[in-house]
C-alpha cells in the first residue's frame, strides 16, 4: 500500500514537473485571487490583446490562490523570486499585497494592475496622473447616477430601492453610500440587504422585497453568484432587478449597466505593451479606468419583472 | 528561495505553535483559531498608534480574547467545544467588521528596523518560551488533558484551568501570526483566516509525520510549518496547476495521515493530529 502511494505521489511530481517552459519568449506573470466567470474574462483580455500585438511573443503563467490569502503571499514570493518581465494583477488585494511585497523586497519588475475601484485609498499608487514606481494600472468605475436614471426611466414610479451586496468585498461600502446618497437626491429611499454568502440571500432577501419598488446589484461576486434566487424572487414579485456588470441579463435580470469584463485585461493588456514594447516607465503611465459603459436589457426578464418594454 | 520560505514560516510560526496547543495537545475541534488570527489582526490595527510592544500584546490580547469566548461558551454554558468554535466564528466576523468599519484596511507599522528581524526575534522569543513551558508540567498537563479530560477530576483538580490556560496561550500565539501576516502584506482583510485551519492540521501532521514522539515538543510546530512552506513552494516552483492546490493539500493531508497514523484509532471530534 505504502509503495503504491509512493509510486502516486511521484509520478504526480513528475507530471506536474513536465510544466511548461517559457523557451525565448517574454515570461509574464498573472495573479488572479480566485476562479471566477469575470475574472476569467479579464485574463482572457489581456492575454489576446498581448498576442494580438506580438504573437507568439509572450509566455504566461497564471497563478490563482484560490481565495487563500496564505496562498497568494506564497505565489507573490513566487514571482518575486522568478525572473518575470511583468506582473499583471486582478483585483484590490491581489495587487495590493503584490505591490507591498515587492517594494518591500525593492524589485523593480512592472506591476500592472486591473479592477481596482480606489487604487490610491489602498495605497497602491499615490497619484493617478502619476503612479511613480513601477506600478501602473486599470481603475474600476462605476456610474451610479447613469444606471439609476436608466432603472427610473424604465419604470417611474420607483419610491423605494432594495439594494443586496455583501460588505465583505472591498469598496462595496462605499458604493452603497453612493447609491444611497444619489437616491435621496431623487427622493427614493434605500434599503440595504448585507449578505456574506449566497446561501444567505434568501432568507435575507425575501422579508424586504415586496416592499420594494425595484432590486440592485452591485459589482459584488457573492451576490452576482447568487443571482438566480434573486431573480425568482423579482420575477414572483414584479420587480425590475437591475445589476452593475453586463453578463447578468443573460441570466435573468431586466437591466444591466456596466463595461464587459474583458475590457479590463484589454485595457490591462495596453499598459503593459506600453512598457514592454514602447520602453515607458510603469510609475509615468496615468491609471485609466473602462469608461466603455453600456446598457444592456433582457425584454423576457424585464416583461417577467412587470417592465414594458417599448 | 530559502529566504522567501524562511519569511513565510516565520510568520506563520506563532499560528502553528498556537494551532498544536489546542489541536494536538489538548486535541480539540478548535475552528475558532481562524477567528483567533483574524482578531489578533484586527486588535493590532486598532492599536497601531501605540509602541510596538504594545502593539504585540493587543495582537496577543485579540487572539486571547477569542479563545476566552470559546472556553466561557464550552465551559460556563456548557457548550460543546466545536458549536462553541462555530458560534464565536460568527460572533467574530460581526464584532470584526464592526471595529475596520470596512472588509479591507490598509495596515502599515514603520519599524525603526528590518522587518524581518522582527519576525526572527519573535520566532527566537516564541521558541524559547513555548520551548521551555512545552516540556514542563504545563505542557504536560495540556497533553493529559487531551488524551484524558476527565483525568484532573478524577484526581480532585480542575482541568478547567488547565483547558482555559491551554486555548488563551494558543490563541494568543495565532493572533500575534495574524499581525505579522497583516503587517508584512500591508492590509488587514475580512477574508485573510480562510484557509487557515487547514494550513494548521497540514503542518502539524507533517511536524508529526518526521517527528515520531508521543511527548510535547515544540520541533513538531517547528519542523512542520518549515517543511509545508518547502513542500508549498516547491510545488510552486514545479509549476503546479495551482487550480488544483486545496485538492492536492486535503490528498497531501490523507497520504501523512494514512501512512503515519494507521493504527491511531480517531474519534469523531478529532481532527487527526
Amino acid at each position: 500500500m505504502k509503495q503504491l502511494i509512493f509510486m502516486c505521489l511521484s509520478l504526480l511530481l513528475i507530471l506536474i514537473s513536465c510544466g511548461q517552459s517559457a523557451g525565448n519568449k517574454i515570461p509574464i506573470a498573472i495573479l488572479t485571487p480566485v476562479t471566477h466567470p469575470s475574472l476569467e474574462q479579464i485574463e482572457k483580455g489581456f492575454k489576446q490583446t498581448m498576442e494580438i500585438n506580438n504573437p507568439g511573443k509572450y509566455h504566461f503563467v497564471t497563478y490563482n490562490a484560490q481565495g487563500n490569502k496564505m496562498l497568494m503571499r506564497s505565489e507573490i514570493e513566487e514571482i518575486a523570486q522568478k525572473d518575470y518581465t511583468l506582473v499583471f494583477t486582478i483585483g484590490t488585494l491581489a495587487s495590493q499585497m503584490t505591490t507591498e511585497v515587492f517594494e518591500k523586497k525593492n524589485l523593480k519588475t512592472p506591476i500592472v494592475f486591473t479592477c481596482v475601484n480606489d487604487p490610491i485609498g489602498f495605497k497602491i499608487i499615490s497619484s493617478e496622473q502619476y503612479p511613480g514606481g513601477n506600478v501602473t494600472g486599470v481603475k474600476e468605475m462605476l456610474r451610479f447616477e447613469e444606471e439609476l436614471t436608466a432603472l427610473i426611466k424604465h419604470k417611474t414610479d420607483i419610491k423605494n430601492v432594495l439594494l443586496v451586496y455583501n460588505p465583505a468585498e472591498p469598496g462595496l461600502q462605499k458604493d452603497q453610500k453612493e447609491v444611497e446618497r444619489i437616491l435621496k437626491e431623487h427622493n427614493m429611499t434605500l434599503q440595504t440587504v448585507e449578505a456574506f454568502q449566497t446561501n444567505e440571500l434568501l432568507a435575507k432577501v425575501s422579508p424586504f422585497i415586496s416592499s420594494a419598488d425595484a432590486l440592485i446589484v452591485l459589482k459584488d461576486n457573492t451576490v452576482v453568484s447568487g443571482l438566480d434566487i434573486l431573480v425568482k424572487l423579482c420575477n414572483r414579485h414584479q420587480i425590475p432587478l437591475m445589476a452593475s456588470d453586463l453578463d447578468s441579463p443573460d441570466r435573468g435580470a431586466a437591466f444591466g449597466y456596466g463595461v464587459y469584463e474583458i475590457d479590463f485585461g484589454i485595457e490591462g493588456a495596453k499598459k503593459a505593451l506600453q512598457i514592454l514594447v514602447q520602453g515607458m516607465p510603469p510609475g509615468t503611465i496615468p491609471i485609466t479606468p473602462v469608461a466603455d459603459f453600456t446598457l444592456r436589457m433582457n425584454p423576457d426578464a424585464a416583461k417577467r419583472q412587470g417592465i414594458q418594454l417599448p | 528561495m530559502i529566504f522567501s520560505i524562511l519569511e513565510q514560516a516565520l510568520i506563520a510560526l506563532p499560528l502553528i505553535i498556537g494551532a498544536y496547543f489546542t489541536l494536538s495537545l489538548l486535541k480539540l475541534p478548535d475552528f475558532s483559531i481562524e477567528s483567533a488570527y483574524l482578531f489578533g489582526a484586527v486588535s493590532a490595527f486598532l492599536a497601531q498608534e501605540l509602541p510596538l510592544p504594545l502593539v504585540l500584546l493587543s495582537a496577543m490580547g485579540g487572539g486571547m480574547v477569542v479563545g476566552a469566548m470559546v472556553c466561557f461558551f464550552n465551559q460556563i454554558l456548557h457548550i460543546p467545544f466545536l458549536l462553541g468554535a462555530i458560534v464565536t466564528n460568527g460572533l467574530i466576523h460581526g464584532l470584526t467588521q464592526y471595529c475596520l468599519g470596512t472588509s479591507v484596511s490598509s495596515f502599515h507599522l514603520a519599524f525603526p528596523f528590518n522587518e524581518f528581524n522582527l519576525l526572527a526575534g519573535l520566532a527566537i522569543i516564541l521558541l524559547i518560551f513555548m520551548g521551555f513551558g512545552i516540556r514542563s508540567q504545563l505542557g504536560y498537563s495540556l497533553a493529559i488533558y487531551g488524551n484524558n479530560p476527565h483525568f484532573f477530576d478524577n484526581h480532585q483538580l480542575s482541568g478547567r484551568y488547565v483547558l482555559l490556560f491551554g486555548v488563551l496561550l494558543g490563541h494568543g500565539c495565532a493572533g500575534i501570526s495574524g499581525f505579522l501576516f497583516a503587517q508584512s502584506n500591508g492590509f488587514v482583510d475580512l477574508t485573510m483566516n480562510f484557509g487557515i485551519l487547514l494550513l494548521c492540521l497540514t503542518a502539524i501532521m507533517v511536524g508529526k509525520f518526521f517527528l515520531k514522539t508521543h511527548r510535547p515538543n515544540i520541533l513538531v510546530p517547528l519542523i512542520g510549518v518549515f517543511v509545508f512552506f518547502s513542500i508549498q513552494q516547491l510545488l510552486l516552483r514545479m509549476g503546479l496547476n495551482l487550480k488544483y492546490f486545496n485538492a492536492f493539500q486535503a490528498l497531501f493531508i490523507l497520504v501523512i495521515l494514512s501512512l503515519g497514523h494507521r493504527k491511531q484509532t480517531l474519534t469523531l471530534d478529532h481532527l487527526g493530529v
